[in-house]
């Protein structure tokens, strides 16, 4: 259950590979991704390719990177989520707030 | 034990280490003595077993020194009492035993003994034998002491979480929630819940619900689910729309929860006798309707965005309306209902839950239907989110309306003279309706008690003729269809997005008088007119929708005139005063 993140050779972009659980366990390594030393990112990318499980303090989560990303919605984007993901992120309207590819 | 343990635990710095020797040799106490006392130690002696065990009872060592052979009672037998009087409290023995044999000395370990050491043993072997011992002592007590603190912090948490149990259940009135068409269920994962059931009734008789889960269980949870009973409740018998109720919902969870918490809700409201429902989703699993015959004839979607994430300013709801027939209900729950797992981690679901509530019977055998369905499900599986669950069911003939055609009662202030008028443009409209606002200024310039309900009639329904009449000029005729209120309510939204030009007054005048006093209303609108004539004048007259309302002020009221060709009605509300 590891997360991974890497930035675009620009240093525009963050991009952040969550690990298959994403729920409570999660919230320390996400945070060291995104916080602490780091420069602030023009966009912020949540992949969540190998995701298979995520519970509202995941949503919790992504509205506390939200805030930190700031800017407009295209400012935090959420990549190559699951059909189940997708409903769970629906059914809380977030696509309001980022954007959900 | 407990005063031991305690003695041990906390223990005594000033008093030196006791140790216990028990042997039936005199001599060998002796050399064993002289070597301990060197070290500190304060020395008991013991010539056998069964007096080494009577010492235990009342002076508890730090250490032992057993011998096995022994008169009365062997170190075995000794031992193995000692260990089991002395329970949790954790005293090394070391067995010193001329025996050699390997059976022998493993029944040492067997029996409770912690170590043992063969005669003649050297000074130096003791003392290493010693210091071992004392080592796994004093990470015993360690233990105990930790043990103990852990224990008295859960009990004292648990207390505490006891204590806010009560208070919330005292905050939560459950009143309005007792009606006969209603059935819910709350069953907390923990002490606390995370999922709040509210209902309210307004003055003028709809039924008010709230469904709402946390994000999180516990006490942030119920903490946050306070302020949103007292904001709810409150609001919704002061008479504001649904609308403006989400809106300070928002506002109110956006100052007060952490950027990660939000609560997820549904809050729909009922108006009985005409079947017309409003559902507000923010994050909530589709709400269903069930018809009377049992199928799920509407869902509606969560399309907005859960409270306390969005900035007021930034904050827009949407709410969907929907004209119920008599029979149908409504489930509302929270996503711990489809997401509850059974032993095999298998989820509930959707197809469970409708399987459940589709098909005949009535509301209450499809609601026992669902908690059996999820009872045999879960089986004892431990529950891992809140589960609540809201049913309730269009019932025309259900009096919510309080007193609706009550005389004027008296008031606890005595009246005074006092006025004021509102003037709104249409971009005020389409903002707000006043009358809430109305309502809690004349509560201001006077106590109005129990003419709250009258007076909050009144106003309404001079003012939505005003409005949805003369400003709209929509035709009651609408609401005759077979999606009467439906259609009505989804013209006047249309209609009230569409408006520029427009002015609504509302002008309000108390006077005092000898018996009480009089307060005037007036509302008056720049719309359409209609002739006064038309209207039915007594409440037994035509008894269909088209002018309800009127001959309800009609029956509240001294008398209602009409000016300015229809587009000015004046009301005379009188009352008197106590003993007056």
């Amino acid at each position: 259950m590891a997360i991974t993140s890497s930035a675009s050779v620009d240093g525009k972009t963050l991009h952040i590979r969550m690990g298959e659980r994403f729920d409570f366990s999660a919230h320390s390594a996400l945070r060291a991704a995104y916080a602490g030393d780091r420069p602030r990112f023009e966009t912020y990318i949540i992949d969540l390719r190998e995701t298979t499980y995520m519970d509202s303090s995941a949503l919790g989560m992504l509205l506390q990177l939200k805030e930190h990303a700031g800017g407009s919605q295209r400012s935090l984007q959420i990549k190559n989520a699951n059909p189940a993901i997708k409903d769970i992120l629906g059914v809380a309207n977030f696509d309001q707030l980022m954007q959900i590819d | 034990m407990a005063a031991l343990e305690k003695d041990l635990v906390e223990g005594d710095a000033q008093r030196p280490l006791r140790c216990l020797v028990v042997d039936d040799e005199a001599v060998n106490r002796m050399v064993l003595a002289a070597m301990l006392r060197g070290q500190g130690f304060e020395i008991i002696e013991a010539e056998d077993g069964e007096r080494g065990c009577e010492i235990c009872r009342t002076q508890v060592p730090d250490l032992i020194f057993m011998d096995i052979m022994m008169p009365a009672m062997d170190g075995f037998e000794a031992t193995s009492r000692i260990k089991e009087m002395l329970g949790d409290v954790f005293v090394p023995v070391i067995f010193l035993t001329a025996i050699s044999d390997e059976v022998q000395l493993r029944r040492c370990i067997e029996v409770g003994g912690n170590d043992f050491l063969t005669k003649p043993y050297s000074r130096m072997l003791l003392q290493a034998k010693i210091d071992a011992a004392m080592r796994v002592r004093a990470m015993h007590l360690d233990l105990a002491r930790q043990r103990d603190e852990l224990a008295s912090y859960r009990n004292r948490q648990l207390r505490d979480l006891e204590v806010a149990k009560r208070i919330l259940d005292n905050v939560g009135t459950r009143e309005d929630l007792s009606l006969p068409n209603i059935r819910y269920v709350l069953q907390p994962m923990e002490l606390l819940n995370g999922d709040i059931i509210l209902a309210a009734t307004r003055p003028t008789g709809e039924q008010c619900f709230l469904v709402g889960d946390f994000t999180g269980h516990g006490l942030p949870a119920a903490i946050g689910a306070m302020t949103v009973h007292g904001v709810f409740i409150s609001m919704v018998n002061k008479g504001f729309a649904l609308d403006e109720i989400v809106v300070e919902l928002n506002r109110k969870m956006c100052a007060l929860l952490p950027v990660d918490r939000f609560l997820s809700a549904a809050i729909l409201e009922l108006e009985n006798e005409t079947g017309m429902l409003k559902v507000w989703n923010g994050g909530l699993p589709d709400v269903l309707v069930r018809s009377a015959e049992g199928e799920i004839i509407s869902r509606f979607r969560s399309v907005n965005l859960p409270l306390g994430i969005v900035a007021p300013e930034r904050y827009s709801s949407r709410s969907v309306t929907m004209a119920l027939q008599p029979g149908d209900q409504v489930i509302a729950y929270s996503d711990g209902l489809v997401e509850a797992h059974a032993p095999n981690a298998e989820l509930f679901g959707n197809q469970r839950l409708e399987g459940a509530i589709a098909g005949p019977g009535s509301m209450d055998e499809r609601f026992d239907a669902l908690l059996e369905s999820l009872a045999a499900h879960v089986q004892t599986a431990p529950q891992s989110d809140d589960i609540s669950i809201l049913s309730f069911r269009c019932e025309p003939e259900l009096n919510t309306r309080g007193k609706k055609e009550s005389a004027p009662k008296p008031v606890s202030k005595p009246p005074g003279h006092w006025g004021f008028l509102i003037n709104l443009d249409a971009t005020a409209l389409k903002k707000s309706e006043p009358v809430a606002t109305v309502m809690q200024v004349m509560d201001t310039a006077q106590g109005l008690g129990a003419l709250r309900t009258p007076l909050f009639m009144v106003l309404t329904e001079l003012f939505s003729n005003a409005l949805e009449h003369g400003l709209l000029g929509l035709s009651s005729e609408i609401k005759q269809g077979p999606n009467g209120f439906a259609d009505y309510y989804e013209a006047r939204q249309q209609r009230l997005e569409a408006l520029e030009e427009a002015e609504l007054t509302i002008d309000c005048q108390h006077l005092r008088d000898a018996a009480g006093g009089v307060l005037r209303i007036r509302v008056a609108h720049t719309g359409l007119g209609f002739d006064p004539a038309s209207l039915p004048v007594h409440m037994d007259q035509n008894v269909d929708f088209k002018g309800r309302g009127i001959r309800l002020v009609r029956s509240l009221c001294e008398s209602l005139e009409y000016g300015d060709e229809g587009r000015e009605a004046i009301a005379l509300y009188r009352w008197s005063s106590e003993g007056g």
